[in-house]
C-alpha cells in the first residue's frame, strides 16, 4: 500500500511539477498580486493531487492544471483581484485589430532605427497589467492564456468553459481593445507624441506626466 | 491570399491554429509582401515582449510548499 501511495506520489511529481513555473507566471498575470498568485497555485496543485485518480493517463497534463487553476481563478480570487473598471466592448461595432500598430505607423519619427520595436520596449510589467486588466472578465482571462501563456484555443476553450468559437470571439475584440489601451498607456507614459492629439490634450498629457514623476 | 486576407488571419497564424494549406498561403504572401511581412514581425515582437516582461518563476519557497503538501497527503 506504502508502495503504491509513494509510485503514485512520484508520478505526479513528474507530470505536473514541471508546470510549477508556468502557472506561478499565469496565475501573477490573473491576480497581479504575488500573496494570491502564491495561494492560487499552491491550492492548483493541492486540488489536482488530490483529484489525480480522474486524471485520464495519457492526456494532457497541462491543460488539465490550466483548466483547474483558471476554475479556482475564477471561482475564489477574480472578485480580490478587481483593478479599475472594465471597458464594456460592446460600445465598438468594428474594433481595429491592429489600433495600436496604425498609430504607431502615423507618429513614429522615421529616423530612427526600428521605431517602432524602440517604443515597445519601453513598457514594463505594471503597463502591460494594467492594460490587460482593462479588459473585461471573461476576455482578459482568454488574452492572457493566448497572449502571454500561448495556449491553444481547444485548451482556452476548456480552462474557461466556454464553446472555441467564444473563444475566438473574445480573443478578437479583447485584442483590439487591448492594442487601444496599449497606445493610450504609451501615450500617457510619453513614450511617442500623438502628433493627432490637439496641441492642448498634449500639453496636459506632458503636465501630468511630470507631475507624475516628482511624486514617485 | 492577398493583404487584406492575411491581415485577417494574422492573429490565427500567430497563434499556429491556422490549417496547413492557409499558413503556407500566408507564409509564400510574406515571402513577397514587405509591408504584410513587417507587420506580422510587429505583431509578434510585440507579444514576445509583453511575454518576457510579465513572465516569473516560481518562487523556491513555493515549490518547497507545494512538495510538501503532495508528501503530507
Amino acid at each position: 500500500m506504502e508502495d503504491i501511495l509513494e509510485a503514485t506520489k512520484k508520478e505526479f511529481s513528474e507530470l505536473a511539477l514541471p508546470f510549477m513555473d508556468e502557472l506561478y507566471s499565469a496565475a501573477l498575470r490573473m491576480t497581479r498580486n504575488p500573496a494570491n498568485a502564491d495561494d492560487l497555485v499552491a491550492e492548483t496543485f493541492g486540488r489536482a493531487w488530490k483529484s489525480f485518480h480522474q486524471f485520464e493517463r495519457g492526456t494532457n497534463m497541462r491543460a488539465w492544471l490550466y483548466r483547474i487553476l483558471t476554475n479556482t481563478f475564477i471561482n475564489e480570487y477574480r472578485k480580490r483581484s478587481r483593478h479599475g473598471v472594465p471597458v464594456d466592448l460592446d460600445q465598438y461595432e468594428n474594433p481595429d485589430m491592429f489600433y495600436f500598430y496604425n498609430k504607431l505607423a502615423e507618429n513614429v519619427q522615421e529616423e530612427e532605427q526600428d521605431p517602432a520595436k524602440a517604443v515597445v520596449s519601453k513598457f514594463v510589467e505594471e503597463d502591460i497589467l494594467k492594460a490587460i486588466h482593462s479588459l473585461p472578465e471573461g476576455y482578459r482571462e482568454a488574452v492572457i492564456l493566448a497572449d502571454l501563456q500561448g495556449l491553444p484555443y481547444e485548451e482556452i476553450a476548456k480552462s474557461l468553459n466556454v464553446a472555441v468559437g467564444t473563444v475566438r470571439s473574445r480573443l478578437n475584440r479583447g485584442r483590439a481593445q487591448l492594442q487601444k489601451v496599449l497606445w493610450e498607456e504609451a501615450v500617457r507614459s510619453g513614450y511617442i507624441t500623438d502628433k493627432k492629439m490637439h496641441p492642448m490634450k498634449r500639453w496636459s498629457t506632458k503636465l501630468f506626466k511630470s507631475l507624475r514623476g516628482k511624486s514617485n | 491570399m492577398d493583404c487584406s486576407q492575411v491581415a485577417r488571419k494574422l492573429f490565427e497564424y500567430l497563434d499556429k491554429e491556422l490549417a496547413q494549406e492557409d499558413t503556407s498561403n500566408l507564409e509564400k504572401h510574406l515571402e513577397e509582401c514587405r509591408a504584410c511581412f513587417d507587420h506580422v514581425e510587429f505583431e509578434r515582437m510585440l507579444r514576445e515582449h509583453l511575454r518576457k516582461i510579465t513572465h516569473h518563476r516560481c518562487p523556491e519557497k513555493l515549490k518547497q510548499k507545494i512538495k510538501a503538501i503532495i508528501e503530507k497527503f
